[in-house]
């Protein structure tokens, strides 16, 4: 389900945050927390078809960024990629949100 | 004899006998177990309805709390749909938390209803309960609320309830009120099993979610702030944040689990009791299946009133 994965996600990042030592790097993980809250708003807010082919491409792009966050808190060098992935995902729920016409 | 073979004529009789049947069924008091059985299941009521309503309020002021310190920590956000100065409700505002609090409460009215039907002698406690119950129900958004129509007859059933007459009554009323009601409380149940659900074995809830985003949104400000704090009070500043997530990510994991699960047993609890009040008697397997969910129930809402 789309919103266990944006929890997750959600989660991840907060823990990278907090494990991080670099200041860009933890900049750049606070700018996609705070996009990443903002997309999990959005769907709070309101009830989203899970039928839509918005809904299952963004449930798959962040089940690959969760995927690498998870490695990225046992090895810090995943993290560029991590975010990469993170920011793609992220997108795709804005897509999504577009999509259904919530943004 | 099947179906297919049954004559028009043996129906008479079969249906006499049935209505009969149920006429004396209904006629007869409670027994013993089915008042045991009755007195559990309202407690357990009672407890998750308060409990809910309780917890949601609580959850309003943790999630009001948690933005109120992201901004003093953050500033302003320009990321659409995130809480602002002038939106420090933003997740809960009444609009959202009040159908649950308003669930918490009708399920709490139903439960003192069952119990004063169940036990109480005096007529004024009585109508006392099933006034509030009606009360309750009157306050449910409309795809919640049943019908007038049933209110209707419930009240007037309640009414009826006084005199030597008093046990027979009793015992349609509690039928007409689990008939009627019932339905609409197992709605509720459910409504609030998947609101507050935690995961992983369910798709977490909005209550849950809502809270999770809140909290972590803290605990990401609050360390970045520690990071970046030179001076005492402002790493205090921070670390109180810091803290304050904690805590409230420990209500939001404690409470939001046990209020879905308490949902989930009590709608099954109420199938049970429901049937055993149709059918005239519980058996032992029927009240152990009836004590273990009201046991779940309870052991769950003793940990979240003592939290």
């Amino acid at each position: 389900m789309l919103g266990d994965q944006l929890s997750a996600a959600l989660a991840h990042l907060t823990q990278l945050i907090t494990r991080t030592t670099d200041p860009e790097a933890r900049a750049a993980l606070l700018r996609q927390h705070e996009r990443l809250a903002g997309a999990l708003q959005v769907l709070i807010d309101r009830m989203v078809d899970p039928a839509l082919p918005e809904y299952a491409a963004a449930t798959k792009a962040l089940k690959t960024a969760n995927q690498l966050a998870e490695a990225a808190k046992v090895d810090l060098g995943k993290l560029a990629a991590t975010l990469e992935s993170m920011s793609k995902a992220i997108s795709k729920v804005m897509a999504l949100a577009a999509a259904v016409g919530l943004v | 004899m099947p179906y297919g073979t049954f004559s028009p004529r043996g129906r008479i009789p079969t249906c006499a006998v049935a209505g009969l049947l149920t006429i004396a069924i209904l006629g007869c008091g409670l027994t013993g177990k089915q008042k045991l059985a009755l007195t559990a299941f309202s407690r357990s009521t009672v407890t998750l309805g308060e409990a809910t309503s309780t917890e949601m309020k609580a959850f309003r002021t943790d999630g009001l709390e948690a933005n109120a310190q992201v901004l003093l920590l953050k500033g302003e956000t320009d990321t659409p749909g995130l809480p602002r100065l002038t939106s420090l409700d933003r997740g809960y505002e009444l609009a959202r938390v009040q159908p649950v609090i308003r669930a918490g409460e009708a399920l709490a009215a139903y439960g003192k209803t069952l119990a004063a039907l169940t036990s109480s002698t005096q007529a004024d406690t009585l109508k006392r309960a099933s006034t509030d119950f009606l009360q309750s129900l009157g306050q449910l958004s409309d795809t919640q609320a049943p019908g007038l129509a049933q209110l209707d007859a419930f009240g007037t059933a309640v009414q009826d309830i006084s005199g030597w007459w008093i046990e027979p009554r009793r015992r349609q009323a509690l039928v007409l009120l689990v008939d009627r009601f019932g339905p609409a409380m197992d709605k509720l149940c459910d409504r609030l099993a998947q609101d507050f659900a935690a995961g992983p074995t369910r798709a977490k809830g909005w209550v849950y979610l809502q809270l999770q985003l809140a909290v972590e949104r803290l605990e990401a400000a609050a360390f970045d702030h520690f990071s970046a704090s030179t001076t005492y009070p402002a790493r205090k500043e921070a670390l109180d944040a810091y803290r304050l997530a904690g805590v409230l990510r420990d209500h939001r994991d404690e409470a939001c689990a046990r209020i879905s699960t308490a949902a989930t047993a009590l709608k099954k609890a109420h199938s049970k009791l429901a049937g055993s009040l149709r059918d005239g008697e519980l058996s032992l397997q029927d009240l152990q299946e009836l004590a273990e969910r009201t046991s779940d129930l309870k052991s769950a809402m003793d940990i979240l009133l003592h939290h």
